[in-house]
């Protein structure tokens, strides 16, 4: 980790130079950052150093519950972390276990109470459609992680990826549970949390107030953002909103990135304005607010409506059309993939 | 050579009895070089005809053989084992003066050794059994030998146990050939008598006639023709298969080889047919020729519209070989452009379509087979209708025929019943039964053609265990009280969809076929009814409910190009459905509804 943490300071001053922008919100994320809180110290120095930081930022981690100690909770507080996520997915032991999570539920709930008293922004995130996963496990986790009154929640559908254990056992027969049933309980997590006062604003977030993941918000509102360290994804259009922008990856190779201190590119994409446009509305889309039509012009410098009508006339039936915005109607958000294949 | 020292002979047996293997040992003891180590493009086609179970098959082969201080030369011609080539086996068969049954001592007489073997002996073959597989340690030689005796009724008490794998006793089947087998009969003086029993089209040398020399003799610069048409050509090449195809000055009575005479098209080298000179030539042909008729019809489209191009040019080299194949342009509201194939059979349908796919990597959508009807409208227009979207309005029609086909089936007696319970549930009338012997039952029955082709043939196998076997004459058409079956998504006929059926079978494939379709078309952003209807009216209907959900992924900085990547290939997914109005059909939909 020493040497991994060495490169990446190298890596945040290196770009740091090059970059004269204000950083208005910074995410910790990327599998278990809490783990590396010795290191906190060292990371701030770094991008302190670095980077021009708006006092008001949103400084954002994430953490799984096994490794949520007090200590590492003052390393994050004095890394400045104003925002705090957990990976709770459910709080059944018997589905924890179904799904390989390394924390058991009493983890989770330890987890949670510690985090709770000491930061005053908690997202959760959670899951349906587990393998036998049925309405009241979901409704049981549900009610239970409102206890602890999040700001923020975040709640996913089950994807099961190639090469993992549960993709094997899903082969073998493991009982998955059907498209009505997710829907019937993701319906009931919309509700129940609506009525907490969580509204929905985008697919799968959902938040109190005006409590979004503001780092999260602007990557759908298709603002630029920079990664740094290994495996992280960096946006950046051109000068004064050109195209065509940066899409890049760094290196997903542990002793690639520390040999080369982060300067490898794992992969880039160009991103010319028949791209951008179409990433826009993919992006906007999944959010409540939708495709905003006056940024579309500044980017773009065209009318959404008269680029993609012909196509938005087709869907009219799932979308909410207006001067200023286009959105899914949240009826449909279900389908927004389908929706948005269809548009873009 | 003279016709005394010649023997002309083909290899039968069950599948996987080791015809391929004991092929290959004749080769190898006569010093053949073996066809398969002279790698060749056929062996593409033979997977295909292997995942179909039917025998792999081989070029024609001449090998040498010394015996008794004596040398002899040995023709082996292969066959294919399909009902649908039953005519080509037929003429292969006929080639031939004997044929040498090879059963698996391990497994005894199986269902194709039985069928094989009819055929040989409905040809006047000489049949010589061998018992092969004999070093496995579950090789039962006596109880074989036996079963040979009972079963099919030839002598087996001399059979050679021998085993293809290991050459062990192959030259005792070289010695049966040449002892057993008849030498070919014919006059060496008659004017030229050939029969051809496969051809193949060279790019260089035209289309290639496959013959056996009945009378007569061939050499390069004779004046040909072709007794079917008339045509005339001048041969440019004769020669023989070593297995490679090397010319010779001359083949005469009682040879088998090749005839090259840049013939550009390889329906005028007609399996079945008899050449002769063009000048003095025999007066009477080689009896048994048939012209070929295709039987089954589909409608073959690009999945990929843009593919068209490529499809007929597919289409095109495939018939080259295949003089069998027919096909025409033909266009389809659901469909788009494709082209309306004639083929002899199901199988040959299936070997074509996999081609395409395989050899010329062209994704399809294929409708469902059908046959061709006579159409009689009031007026006394009468119409050939093989495509049911052509089918003029009801009330054009006067009546309507269908082909019927006179099916001989050969069975053990103990499928007798299940037989007959499966021809009269497709419309078959009893015409006959008897024994052909104790082992065999003959049943005929004319049944109408539309009810054999698609799945009758699988399921006279499995309700017999593989021992029956049939054989099928197109004899005419009757009259039948047919209608079209209209398939109707989200209110829109799907014109691919439409098929031909009796009358009184419309209802139950009707809502047959609306159940398969709502299990086939995926769920989409809208609700789709589904409707089958006979004259306007729906006799029968189900829902494909609407979507509720897709994935509810996230989509982060990270996950943003991965997330188009998915969002494309859903795309890419839904381009290779077929739109009809506003629904994605999968290809699988236009053939699940013939699955009853």
């Amino acid at each position: 980790m020493e040497s991994y943490f060495t490169a990446l300071e190298k890596e945040i001053l290196r770009r740091g130079k090059k970059i004269d922008r204000t950083v208005d919100h910074i995410y910790i994320g990327g599998g278990t950052p809490s783990i590396a809180y010795p290191y906190f110290p060292r990371l701030k120095r770094a991008l302190e150093e670095g980077f021009r930081i708006n006092a008001d930022a949103e400084i954002s981690m994430e953490c799984n519950p096994e490794s949520v100690s007090e200590r590492f909770v003052e390393a994050a507080q004095v890394l400045g972390v104003n925002r705090i996520s957990v990976g709770v997915q459910t709080l059944s032991d018997r589905l924890l276990q179904r799904i390989g999570r390394a924390h058991n539920a009493s983890q989770a709930r330890k987890a949670l109470s510690l985090l709770r008293s000491n930061f005053g922004n908690l997202n959760v995130d959670m899951m349906v459609g587990l393998p036998e996963q049925k309405e009241e496990d979901v409704r049981e986790t549900t009610e239970e992680l409102l206890s602890y009154a999040p700001e923020h929640l975040s709640c996913y559908s089950l994807i099961v990826e190639k090469g993992t254990p549960l993709y094997r056992d899903v082969k073998k027969g493991a009982f998955l549970p059907d498209e009505d049933l997710v829907v019937d309980c993701y319906d009931y997590v919309v509700e129940r949390l609506g009525k907490a006062g969580l509204r929905r604003y985008e697919i799968s977030n959902f938040c109190r107030g005006d409590a979004v993941c503001k780092y999260n918000a602007s990557v759908w509102q298709y603002a630029d953002y920079l990664g740094l360290g290994i495996g992280a994804s960096s946006f950046m259009k051109g000068k004064g909103l050109s195209f065509p922008a940066r899409r890049r990856k760094n290196t997903g190779n542990l002793d690639r990135y520390i040999r080369e201190e982060g300067t490898h590119i794992g992969a880039s994409e160009m991103i010319d304005e028949e791209e951008g446009k179409r990433e826009f509305l993919m992006l906007g889309l999944r959010t409540e607010c939708g495709v905003d039509t006056a940024f579309y012009r500044e980017l773009f410098h065209r009318d959404l409506y008269v680029d993609f009508g012909e196509r938005i006339n087709k869907l009219q039936q799932f979308l909410e059309i207006s001067k200023d915005c286009l959105i899914i109607k949240p009826e449909y958000f279900y389908i927004s993939n389908s929706v948005i294949a269809e548009l873009i | 050579m003279d016709k005394d020292h010649i023997r002309n002979f083909c290899i039968i047996a069950h599948i996987d009895h080791g015809k391929s293997t004991l092929a290959d040992r004749l080769m190898d003891v006569t010093g053949t070089v073996s066809e398969r180590e002279a790698k060749d493009q056929l062996l593409d086609n033979m997977d295909i005809e292997r995942e179909r179970g039917i025998t792999i098959k081989l070029q024609p082969v001449r090998m040498f053989y010394q015996l008794d201080g004596e040398e002899y030369m040995l023709n082996l011609i292969d066959t294919p084992g399909h009902v649908d080539f039953t005519y080509e086996v037929s003429r292969s068969l006929a080639a031939c003066e004997g044929a040498v049954l090879v059963v698996d001592a391990t497994q005894g007489v199986e269902a194709q050794t039985l069928t094989n073997v009819y055929l040989a002996i409905d040809n006047d073959l000489e049949v010589i059994p061998v018992i092969n597989k004999v070093d496995l340690s579950g090789a039962d030689v006596e109880g074989t030998r036996k079963e040979i005796e009972d079963i099919i009724g030839i002598a087996a008490k001399d059979a050679p146990a021998i085993s293809a794998k290991t050459g062990l006793n192959v030259e005792a089947v070289l010695e049966s050939i040449i002892y057993n087998l008849p030498a070919p009969k014919g006059d060496d003086h008659a004017p030229l008598k050939a029969l051809i029993f496969d051809s193949v089209y060279d790019n260089y040398k035209g289309a290639i006639s496959f013959i056996r020399v009945m009378d007569g003799s061939v050499k390069v610069g004779d004046r040909i023709k072709m007794f079917s048409t008339g045509k005339v050509f001048d041969v440019t090449e004769v020669g023989v298969f070593t297995p490679k195809m090397v010319p010779v000055k001359e083949l005469s009575a009682g040879e088998v080889g090749y005839l090259a005479a840049s013939i550009k098209n390889v329906s005028d080298t007609a399996v079945g047919d008899t050449i002769t000179f063009a000048e003095g030539g025999t007066k009477e042909p080689f009896p048994g020729y048939k012209a070929v008729k295709p039987v089954v019809f589909a409608g073959i489209f690009p999945a990929d519209g843009s593919k068209y191009t490529e499809l007929r040019e597919a289409l095109e080299k495939l018939k080259l070989n295949d003089a069998s194949l027919f096909f025409e342009p033909d266009v389809s509201a659901a469909l788009g452009f494709g082209f309306r194939c004639g083929f002899l059979g199901l199988l040959h349908m299936e070997i074509i379509e996999e081609r395409l796919e395989r050899e010329f990597n062209i994704d399809l959508v294929t409708t469902a087979p059908s046959v061709s009807y006579k159409v009689y409208k009031y007026g006394g227009e009468v119409l050939n209708v093989d495509n049911p979207s052509h089918l003029p309005s009801p009330s054009e029609i006067d009546y309507m025929e269908e082909p019927i086909v006179r099916a001989t089936l050969f069975t053990p007696p103990e499928y007798v019943g299940p037989i007959m319970e499966l021809c009269q549930g497709k419309r078959g009338i009893f015409l006959d039964m008897s024994y052909v012997d104790t082992s065999r039952a003959k049943i005929t029955y004319d049944i109408p053609l539309a009810e054999i082709v698609y799945d009758f043939f699988d399921d006279l196998k499995s309700r017999t265990r593989g021992y029956a076997s049939m054989d099928y004459e197109i004899i005419g058409f009757h009259k039948s009280e047919l209608v079209k079956l209209d398939i109707m998504l989200n209110g829109e006929v799907c014109d691919a969809l439409s098929l031909i059926v009796h009358k009184d079978d419309a209802y139950g494939r009707g809502r047959g076929i609306a159940e398969k379709l709502k299990e086939v078309i995926p769920r989409q952003m809208f609700e789709i009814p589904i409707q089958a209807c006979v004259g306007g009216k729906v006799i029968a209907r189900e829902t494909v409910k609407a979507m509720r959900k897709d994935v509810l992924a996230k989509c982060y900085g990270g996950d943003i190009t991965r997330k188009k990547k998915l969002l494309e290939k859903q795309k890419e997914g839904k381009k290779r459905m077929r739109q009809v109005g506003s629904v994605s059909l999968p290809s699988e939909a236009f053939m699940s509804i013939l699955k009853r």
